[in-house]
């Protein structure tokens, strides 16, 4: 299925992107395509630019040059409505970002009704579909901080499916967890996969790249080194720092 | 939840006490000590001397509740609406706000009523003494409220923002539904100082002529030669605050049901 989606045009395509921090360049010309249905991982070592980069394609960080399309639309062009881009392209953070102040029904229903304008009877009851979908319906009620760090990157999860986005961003979204608190997380991330969703991922998370992602980038020192499917990144690499990189974390 | 619960009864508890403990240590004074008693309340509690003319302050009354609830009011508004501006890093509208705090946390209260009253006609701007007062009051006190307001925005943590964003809010949405109610529980606290300033300060409306409470009972005082106007007065005072501190407090309990501390 995947194949066939991939011959159409791409949901998301980055052409020439740069990035720098003052003298600091932390993306070098990074030009990638993402297809719908996509489940592509980004790894790298610490400072490569992995967070920023994703944070790029949805414009939370501004990039220096070059050009993002998302579903026909320069992202990057000044002209263009950021707000509107950006509820079809949910994030995922790796210290969850939810709001303390709101439950967590009242998490996931802030968007679709401030942004969307939906009926409080509609969001509430797909706010309830969504909870209950990450396994936490008894939930609805709590306040963050009486969450665990799973349950909130649960919360964070459903809260971003809320708005129905085209593609979910996840920068981290298990780093930030005990050990016994990433499975949980990664069974959600999962199931999303196999029900094909888009996602871009960045994680170190072997068994979940191995199962769940399509593809691998490989970003060291701001360029993508390697790019290929799942299995062979991981299993044969090509480029001696992806294997210097995987003898790290394996 | 429990937790929650808890705490806002100890706090209680600790009101309770308190009261009690000032509350006894009266009736000790009262009592136990050998002061001269009958003197003082002559001077200082002589409501005997005050009967049939309580009603003097009525007006005063509420014109100072009015003075004070559109100072509060305006020093407030002011407060946050610069706060938000300042958000935006606006280089020249930065630099108007911040020369707007630095002038005005530096001019005495009674100046400014004096001179709004008094120069701005000048200017062919007329002002009633009360609104000269209100006017006063607030620009004053909304130099403090700025800063409250500005440190309450900073205080909240750049993921929300980004969060928020990534959600499709845009950064009007974003401060009132994400920034502003997170920033309320640093702001409160402060603010509340602030606000009861203010209505203290009302009494400063004397010097443009504005019939309010304390010149009324430095008057009466006069007449019937006792302190007890001023003590009544008091009074008066503590009634317009309390709303204010009902109000802040509630308001602070509600942040402590979501907030970490
Ligand atoms: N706002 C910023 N200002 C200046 N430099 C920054 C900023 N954000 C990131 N950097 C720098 O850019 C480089 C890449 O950072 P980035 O966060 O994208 O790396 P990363 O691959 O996500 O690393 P990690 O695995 O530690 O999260 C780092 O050297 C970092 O110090
Ligand atoms: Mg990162």
């Amino acid at each position: 299925m995947t194949e066939q989606l991939s011959q159409n045009e791409p949901l998301l395509s980055v052409v020439d992107l740069v990035k720098n921090f003052d003298d600091l360049c932390v993306l070098k010309n990074i030009t990638n395509e993402f297809h719908e249905g996509e489940v592509v991982s980004i790894m790298g070592p610490s400072g490569s630019g992995k967070s920023t980069f994703i944070r790029c394609l949805n414009h939370i960080e501004e990039p220096t040059s070059g050009k993002i399309y998302f579903d026909g639309i320069e992202v990057t062009n000044p002209k263009t409505d950021l707000d509107t881009v950006r509820r079809d392209m949910g994030m995922v953070f790796q210290n969850f970002g939810l709001f303390p102040h709101l439950t967590a029904i009242e998490n996931i229903m802030l968007a679709p009704l401030k942004v969307k304008k939906q009926k409080k009877a509609e969001a509430r009851n797909f706010a309830l579909k969504l909870l209950e979908r990450v396994g936490l319906s008894d939930k609805a009620d709590s306040y963050p901080k009486q969450l665990s760090g799973g349950q909130q990157q649960r919360v964070a999860i459903a809260r971003s499916l809320a708005m129905k986005p085209r593609v979910l961003l996840f920068d981290e979204p298990t780093s930030a967890l005990d050990p016994e608190m990433v499975r949980e997380v990664l069974d959600v991330m999962t199931s999303l996969a196999q029900e094909g969703m888009t996602m871009i991922v960045v994680s170190h998370e072997i068994n979940f790249i191995r199962e769940a992602s399509s593809r691998v980038l490989v970003l060291v020192d701001g360029e993508v080194i390697e790019d290929g499917p799942s299995k062979e990144v991981i299993d044969n690499p090509s480029h001696p720092r992806t294997k210097e990189f995987l003898g790290k974390i394996l | 939840m429990m937790n929650t619960k808890k705490r806002g009864k100890n706090k209680y508890s600790t009101t309770i006490i308190s009261s009690v403990l000032l509350i006894l240590f009266f009736i000790y004074f009262l009592f136990f000590s050998n002061a001269d008693w009958s003197l003082f309340k002559e001077q200082f509690l002589n409501f005997e001397k005050m009967e049939g003319r309580y009603y003097i302050f009525i007006s005063p009354f509420f014109l100072v509740l009015k003075i004070s609830f559109f100072s509060c009011f305006f020093a407030s508004l002011i407060g946050l609406c610069f706060a938000v501006i300042r958000n935006y890093n606006f280089k020249i509208l930065d630099m108007l706000i911040t020369s707007y705090v630095v002038l005005f946390r530096s001019i005495p209260a009674m100046v400014l009523v004096v001179l709004v009253y008094f120069a701005l006609p000048f200017v062919g701007l007329n002002l009633p003494s009360t609104n000269s007062v209100i006017m006063s009051l607030s620009l004053l006190f909304g130099a403090y409220t700025t800063e409250i307001f500005r440190s309450g925005i900073n205080s909240v943590d750049k993921l929300q923002i980004e969060a928020s964003k990534s959600l499709g809010m845009n950064s009007l949405k974003t401060m009132r539904f994400i920034i502003l109610p997170q920033a309320m529980r640093v702001v409160i606290p402060p603010l509340t100082t602030v606000l009861i300033d203010v209505l203290k300060t009302t009494s400063i409306a004397y010097v443009v002529g504005v019939p309010e409470l304390i010149a009324r009972a430095r008057q009466m005082e006069g007449v019937i030669g006792s302190v007890t106007p001023l003590i009544f007065v008091s009074i008066l005072y503590f009634l317009i605050i309390l709303p204010v501190v009902i109000l802040s407090s509630r308001l602070e309990k509600r942040s402590r049901k979501w907030s970490k501390a």
